[in-house]
């Protein structure tokens, strides 16, 4: 009797949490519900096509970029007998540092038509701003994602695998496409969603690249048109198309479920190169992502920092980096303490309404930092006066980062607590040890890594993060992420480096922790 | 996990504790425009007068949105935007209170103030024409209407309709020439366009320069940017080009203007501060500041507009009540929808 209290204790506690995070969601939800089918049929008739076209060329292409960068690499890299494969894995996953805004504005100016490349080759000029365009720099900041997935799911098939296939004479090419992929596409699948998310809530670059995707709509009918119902009804369609992949998402996990296929080895990398020159050129393309989404926009804003370097004022560089820290550190770690409460009640209880629950949760990563934004402000002013102190103040700020990035930390902290084996609870409780015990002395240590790495991750996110700090924060609140989008913005992109800079090393060393000190296996499931 | 705990309190104090500084005078200040000439007036308003000026940066509308919900207790003393539709829609949601603008200023050009008193400017842009000093000679341009002219097909450059100043050029459109002559007039326009709607409005002026097309709709202050820019590409760029004020002849309206603008909100906390900040913004000194520094023109008629901007002339500007930018707003975004202007 008392074990279900308890339970149903628990349950209550996720339930309440639940319900206080995704309130921005459930309001939207219920505006949407007070839109009349009339008016929203209108609606959809009208405009609702171009958003999604436009928005699925988009997001089809960059994933295409994406799995382009990633997958040839992850294959190399995992089944490959070369030196520095962790080194590789570090250098490949650095883009990640790089917010897609500084990536889309520093390889537009670089590229553009006034730009180094065009006046220096003379070429016959070519116009960056396209959609095209825009899904390749979006790739070289997003591909990492991929690339982690692939990384895990490669590793994870054993060199029983390998060996059979060879013996059975297959070419590497037929391997690779009749053995691996098949096995490891729920994997790099997982990484294409939050690649998906990614470029769903992306504003700044879409808009100055002239791309109606959802988020651009929902500024443009709720501010410039002045139809909230419409823009109630994109962010709705946007939240479904979450859903939708989150959903197959799922069905690919279930079915790797069923297939027991991570068979144990003891070496990963089976094969070796033909030639010198097979060997090197694999190199060359293995390391042309990070080429390309690292070391080359880190020259281009470094060059602009060295020209600029006594225009700068270093007090300032301080404040902001302060501020960045401060809301960082303290919103990444509520973040993961409430995201490793709710995991361990949904294993606890074993409690399906919780597992959606959680599923829920994850879709925040995806809807637009603006329209979180909006949906808080409105939800305010729904609950009336007597909330609206909360506005401007650190408080609400980091509630909306609890909504959007929350995800980020489930991811891991879900796949590390998997993989604790079911019998220590078990045994736990033989010995009669209370949960709280059992938390204290079996759970905490055992993810703690996992713990570390999703606090980093999260920290990095709010680093990089943009819309929701830009609407949501105190008087006279500038972070990194604000002042090198307020000078970018103003096509002041040499004034912004210092502070892009300092944004990148910082989530660049942080990452480079996470991948070297912290449990391999954990970050790469970590996204 | 003490390390943690350790670290976290650690953190949590060094950077949390607000320095418990003595009640000191304020002016809380929400403002779209996000330049340093900006915070230069700011810091100088500071020193001179003591009253430190608190800020929040986002988009006018955001900034609307945050009024709203802070209500009647909200901090928030003036309201900046870079574009008169923004204010009168903040009148309109009577956020706005009134303001004796010769409490403030006598010396404004009177056909950019307020009728109804809501906002004063504080600067004020054209949007123009700029065009290829060789390929266009300036006698083939006369007004925006002649824009529409087949002989600019696949010439013209323009950013997209989701931005607040074409907006407002169409806006001034409609309520100039109606409905009717603003649809076919968006109509052509799109036809003329040299590429798809993209990039700011510096990106028009590089397309320029880059061949892509001959002519571009543009606020007058960018080329006076790209022309003192630091990057000596970005100054070939602005040497491309020449500056043309449309709809100069005689019985024509003069080129289109908008505003950057101040509103005393109603429920400002310290008026008397929001008033002398809004005294030291167009008083001559700042007023010098901004057109020396983001060449944009002074609203205070006593002061010269800046060298580089001097150069263009003096131009007719349009007297519309300005308000009307924000009146047709939402007919504008509506005509630009139906003709695919992106």
């Amino acid at each position: 009797m008392e074990v279900i209290k308890k339970k149903s204790f628990l349950i209550l506690s996720v339930l309440l949490i639940g319900i206080v995070i995704t309130m921005p969601i459930l309001f939207i939800l219920s505006e949407t519900l007070s839109i009349s089918l009339a008016e929203s049929s209108r609606i959809i008739n009208n405009n609702l096509f171009d958003f999604f076209s436009q928005t699925s060329k988009l997001v089809l292409l960059t994933c295409f970029f994406c799995l382009i960068f990633a997958v040839f690499p992850a294959f190399i890299v995992s089944f490959y007998r070369i030196k520095y494969k962790r080194i590789l894995d570090i250098l490949l996953i650095l883009p990640l540092a790089i917010p897609c805004y500084i990536m889309a504005f520093t390889y537009s100016d670089l590229l553009g038509y006034n730009g180094l490349i065009q006046s220096f080759f003379d070429l016959d000029q070519f116009d960056v701003l396209t959609l095209s365009w825009l899904s390749f720099f979006l790739a070289l900041a997003l591909y990492p994602y991929v690339y982690t997935t692939s990384r895990i799911s490669f590793s994870l098939i054993g060199s029983t695998y390998m060996d059979l296939s060879k013996s059975l004479g297959l070419s590497k090419f037929s391997t690779f496409i009749k053995v691996i992929l098949p096995l490891s596409i729920s994997g790099i699948f997982s990484g294409v969603i939050l690649v998906v998310m990614e470029i769903l809530n992306e504003y700044g670059a879409v808009n100055y690249f002239g791309i109606n995707t959802f988020s651009v709509g929902i500024f443009k009918y709720w501010f410039s048109l002045d139809n909230k119902s419409f823009a109630i009804i994109l962010s709705f369609v946007l939240l479904l198309l979450v859903l939708f992949f989150v959903f197959i998402g799922n069905i690919l996990k279930k079915r790797d479920e069923k297939l027991s296929y991570h068979i144990k080895s003891n070496d990963e990398s089976t094969l070796y190169f033909n030639s010198n020159f097979s060997k090197y050129f694999s190199l060359f393309i293995v390391s042309i992502p990070f080429i390309l989404g690292f070391i080359i926009p880190l020259l281009f804003i470094l060059s602009n920092i060295i020209t600029n370097f006594f225009s700068y004022d270093f007090y300032h560089l301080f404040e902001l980096l302060k501020n960045s820290v401060y809301v960082g550190f303290i919103s990444s770690l509520i973040i993961v303490i409430i995201a490793f409460y709710i995991l361990n009640v949904k294993r606890l209880t074993k409690n399906k309404f919780i597992s959606s629950i959680i599923k829920i949760l994850t879709t925040g990563y995806a809807v637009p930092g603006a329209v979180i934004g909006l949906a808080l402000m409105l939800l305010i002013r729904y609950f009336g006066d007597s909330y609206s102190f909360l506005m401007g103040t650190i408080l609400l700020l980091i509630y909306a980062y609890i909504f959007r990035f929350i995800s980020v930390a489930i991811f891991p902290l879900e796949t590390s607590l998997k993989r604790q084996p079911k019998t220590y609870d078990d045994q736990a409780m033989s010995l009669q040890l209370n949960p709280l015990k059992l938390f204290y002395k079996i759970t905490l240590p055992l993810n703690k890594q996992a713990l570390f790495s999703a606090f980093i991750l999260v920290f990095i996110d709010i680093l990089k993060e943009l819309p929701v700090t830009l609407i949501l924060r105190p008087f006279n609140f500038e972070t990194l992420a604000t002042q090198t989008y307020e000078y970018a913005t103003e096509e002041m992109l040499a004034y912004s480096s210092l502070y892009s800079f300092t944004l990148i090393l910082c989530c660049s060393f942080m990452l480079v922790y996470v991948s070297t000190f912290l449990n391999k296996k954990n970050v790469f499931t970590s996204k | 996990m003490k390390k943690i705990l350790v670290l976290s309190i650690a953190v949590v104090t060094f950077f949390g504790c607000g320095s418990t500084k003595k009640e000191q005078e304020v002016v809380n200040v929400y403002t779209k425009r996000h330049y340093q000439v900006d915070k230069d007036l700011f810091e100088k308003f500071e020193k001179d007068f003591g009253i430190k000026v608190n800020v929040v940066k986002a988009s006018a509308d955001e900034l609307i949105e945050r009024i709203k919900t802070e209500g009647e207790n909200g901090p928030a003393d003036l309201i900046i935007t870079v574009d008169a539709g923004k204010l009168y829609k903040a009148a309109q949601e009577e956020l706005l209170q009134k303001i004796d603008i010769n409490q403030i200023c006598e010396t404004i050009n009177p056909s950019l103030l307020d009728v109804n008193e809501y906002w004063i400017p504080i600067t004020y842009r054209s949007r123009v024409i700029v065009y290829h000093k060789d390929r266009v000679s300036p006698s083939e341009l006369s007004t925006y209407n002649a824009l529409t002219d087949s002989k600019w097909k696949n010439r013209l450059l323009v950013r997209t309709s989701t931005n607040a100043y074409n907006q407002a050029l169409m806006s001034s459109i409609i309520a100039h020439e109606g409905d009717e002559y603003a649809i076919d007039w968006s109509n052509k326009i799109v036809e003329n366009f040299a590429r798809d709607p993209k990039g700011n409005d510096r990106d028009q002026v590089r397309a320029i320069s880059a061949n892509v097309g001959d002519i571009a709709i543009v606020n007058s202050y960018y080329i006076g940017l790209l022309m003192s820019s630091e990057d000596s590409l970005d100054r070939k760029v602005g040497e491309s080009v020449n500056v043309f004020f449309p709809n100069q002849a005689e019985g024509q309206r003069g080129a289109h203007v908008n505003i950057s603008g101040i509103g005393l909100l109603k429920t400002a906390p310290n008026p008397n501060n929001a008033k002398s900040l809004m005294k030291f913004l167009t008083s001559e000194y700042a007023q010098e500041y901004y057109t020396n520094n983001s060449y944009e023109y002074p609203v205070n008629v006593n002061v010269k507009p800046s060298n580089i901007i001097a150069e263009w002339g003096e131009f007719k500007i349009d007297n519309l009540d300005l308000n009307k930018l924000g009146l047709y707003r939402k007919k504008a975004v509506e005509i630009f929808e139906k003709s695919n202007w992106k």
